[in-house]
């Protein structure tokens, strides 16, 4: 469904930052991009969503580069989530998930009753319908972030593509944003997760990313990519994975040790 | 559908409330919202009363009754009615009120475009330097003493000519950036108005001087249905183009990359607000000099009585724009003898009522 071949970027002629990534994801799959600080992860998602242009290599969507489609065609098959920030002007919860129809729409219309009975299915999903006349400078970093996972489920997109969407999060929280990526893959969306925990990548990616400081990465399943050897290598540090069993769960634990 | 049931989001309820305490007390424009068609017809309403009334208000006062009788016996001689009395309404104040009204809800939605659009409160319709690049031109019309048909298209002109620098300036890698746009308004505006003071500098102080010095403080005077015909139609489609794309100016002020995500052409839909800003700006300012605040306060306003959502600021912008300018300019012809300039009222008027709503407000745009 989506692929990435061959595809390297660099800001400038000579540096580049993203070598050579390959990538494909089936429907009804998660994607986890791994890596330490600066190494590129926002420009790769960047260059995926044609937001910046890939240097070299292409993007395809459904066997399709994306150069080639319609701007509405990709962002109706596309949601973007980003991180959850503050905005310049708050709207309320139902317009910010209204916006997501944004590309259903012409230029000069508005959006109409269907538009917001798909946004209020969407909050409803997301079981944040409750807030939807609340500013979105009056909610939590963890609502908002549902909000806007709301947002881009809003364009009723096949894949959708989330920046950190746990960082800065609590506990609660983080296990909502993860169970609600899990609960839209048994719905029949993909995600590709862009994340500071291998944990979590473990937790519920079925492929996984890692991007190393030198431009190139690794990517495969994500038990073969999210090792202890591969981890030292890309982040510098000691890992130590390990399995633990309570009762009916199971949980693997990434610990970095110490530092390099 | 079966998420619901697994998310249960009670902590998150708490957390928003817990929030929502430290926030100062934000008042939920939810009631006003649901009157917002009430609230249109209704100060259209008294916009068309106050209109009709301060037809008869200024130096020559004339009563309700004479001004029904031009207006709608215009043929018939009549002894009650004098030539001057015809003159001062139909050559004066009509185009003049009818001058206040246009000006003040093309301003008003100017700066509302400017806020959303460069998603910053503090953008005036003269962000881009457009009112300044237009003020030099009809300084310069001033000065070269050229009648005021020219004036006006000179001051159109430089008006334009001002935003074409500022967006060359900010296009890099063939985008533009908004802090570049910002960044590049700001230094347009300062080269213009030292442009300005430059003519200021070398115009005789007998009479010229004193003419640009009046017209950059801004004045309605002098309108007449000339000078109407020609810049009113720029103002109407500005705001007629800013109208139609007002829910699209909504995702302009979020984040560049979220906004082309969203699947919005960014580039177009900010080229073509910034078309129609210009427009009303710079026939605005070509027609009755630089107005101060109406631009910041009234987009604001509207902001607090029905949100941040432009479905509802542009169309209560342009109803409270031309009633607070109607207000402004009747005032400013009839209060003393002498014609005041617009923009020391719309500041002394403008700026007290502003700080009082922001005070019961708490200001919701925050």
């Amino acid at each position: 469904m989506f692929e990435i071949k061959n595809g390297s970027f660099g800001y400038e002629k000579n540096k580049t930052i993203l070598s050579d990534i390959n990538l494909k994801l089936g429907t009804r799959a998660i994607l986890s991009i791994l890596g330490p600080n600066g190494v590129g992860k926002t420009t790769l998602v960047k260059c995926m969503l044609g937001l910046l242009k890939w240097t070299s290599g292409e993007t395809l969507l459904y066997g399709k580069p994306l150069k080639s489609l319609k701007k509405n065609e990709i962002w109706q098959k596309i949601g973007y989530v980003p991180q959850a920030k503050l905005y310049t002007f708050a709207y309320t919860v139902e317009e910010m998930v209204l916006l997501g129809r944004s590309s259903h729409l012409k230029m000069t219309e508005m959006p109409n009753k269907n538009d917001r009975y798909i946004a209020h299915e969407c909050l409803k999903t997301l079981g944040v319908l409750h807030l939807k006349d609340k500013l979105c400078s009056c909610i939590s970093g963890g609502e908002l972030q549902m909000v806007l996972i709301a947002r881009a489920l809003a364009t009723k997109p096949s894949l959708l593509i989330l920046d950190e969407p746990e960082s800065n999060l609590d506990f609660r929280n983080q296990l909502i944003i993860l169970n609600t990526i899990k609960e839209l893959r048994e719905q029949g969306i993909s995600s590709i997760i862009n994340t500071h925990y291998p944990e979590h990548a473990i937790g519920i990616s079925d492929k996984a990313l890692l991007l190393k400081g030198d431009g190139t990465s690794i990517c495969g399943s994500t038990r073969l990519v999210v090792t202890e050897a591969h981890l030292k290598y890309a982040f510098g540090v000691n890992v130590k994975i390990q399995n633990l069993v309570f009762g009916p769960f199971k949980h693997t634990c990434v610990l970095p040790v110490s530092i390099l | 559908m079966h998420l619901q049931a697994k998310l249960p989001v009670g902590s998150q309820q708490n957390n928003g409330n817990d929030m929502k305490k430290n926030t100062p007390k934000s008042i939920p424009p939810i009631n006003l919202k649901k009157r917002f068609p009430f609230f249109i017809i209704t100060l259209t309403c008294i916009i068309a009363i106050f209109g009709i009334l301060s037809l008869g208000i200024g130096r020559y006062s004339l009563n309700f009754h004479q001004i029904i009788k031009i207006i709608f016996a215009r043929t018939s001689p009549d002894t009650e009615i004098s030539e001057t009395m015809r003159t001062v309404l139909c050559n004066i104040r009509i185009p003049r009120i009818l001058l206040a009204l246009i000006s003040g809800a093309g301003l008003s939605v100017a700066g509302a475009a400017f806020q959303g659009l460069l998603s910053n409160p503090l953008a005036t319709p003269d962000t881009l330097g457009v009112a300044t690049g237009a003020s030099f031109g009809a300084a310069l019309g001033i000065l070269l003493g050229l009648n005021m048909i020219f004036i006006q298209v000179l001051a159109v002109v430089f008006g334009v000519v001002a935003v074409i620098i500022v967006y060359s300036i900010s296009k890099f890698r063939g985008q533009s950036s908004i802090i570049m746009i910002i960044l590049a308004g700001m230094v347009v505006s300062a080269l213009f108005s030292a442009l300005v003071s430059v003519i200021k500098y070398v115009a005789d102080p007998q009479n010229v001087l004193p003419s640009i010095t009046f017209w950059l403080m801004g004045s309605l005077s002098g309108t007449n249905f000339k000078t109407l015909i020609l810049g009113s139609p720029f103002i109407i489609i500005g705001i007629f183009l800013i109208y139609i794309l007002r829910w699209r100016l909504n995702v302009m002020s979020l984040h560049e990359d979220e906004a082309r995500a969203l699947g919005v052409n960014v580039q177009l839909v900010r080229a073509l607000i910034i078309i129609g800003s210009t427009m009303i700006t710079a026939a605005v300012v070509s027609m009755c000099g630089l107005i101060g605040w109406v631009g910041l306060l009234i987009p604001h306003i509207a902001r607090m009585m029905f949100g941040n959502n432009n479905i509802h600021v542009i169309p209560a912008s342009i109803v409270l724009g031309a009633l607070f300018m109607l207000i402004i300019d009747t005032a400013a012809r009839s209060i003393t003898a002498a014609e005041i300039p617009v923009s020391i009222l719309t500041a002394i008027i403008g700026a007290p009522f502003f700080i009082i709503l922001l005070r019961k407000t708490g200001g919701i745009f925050v």
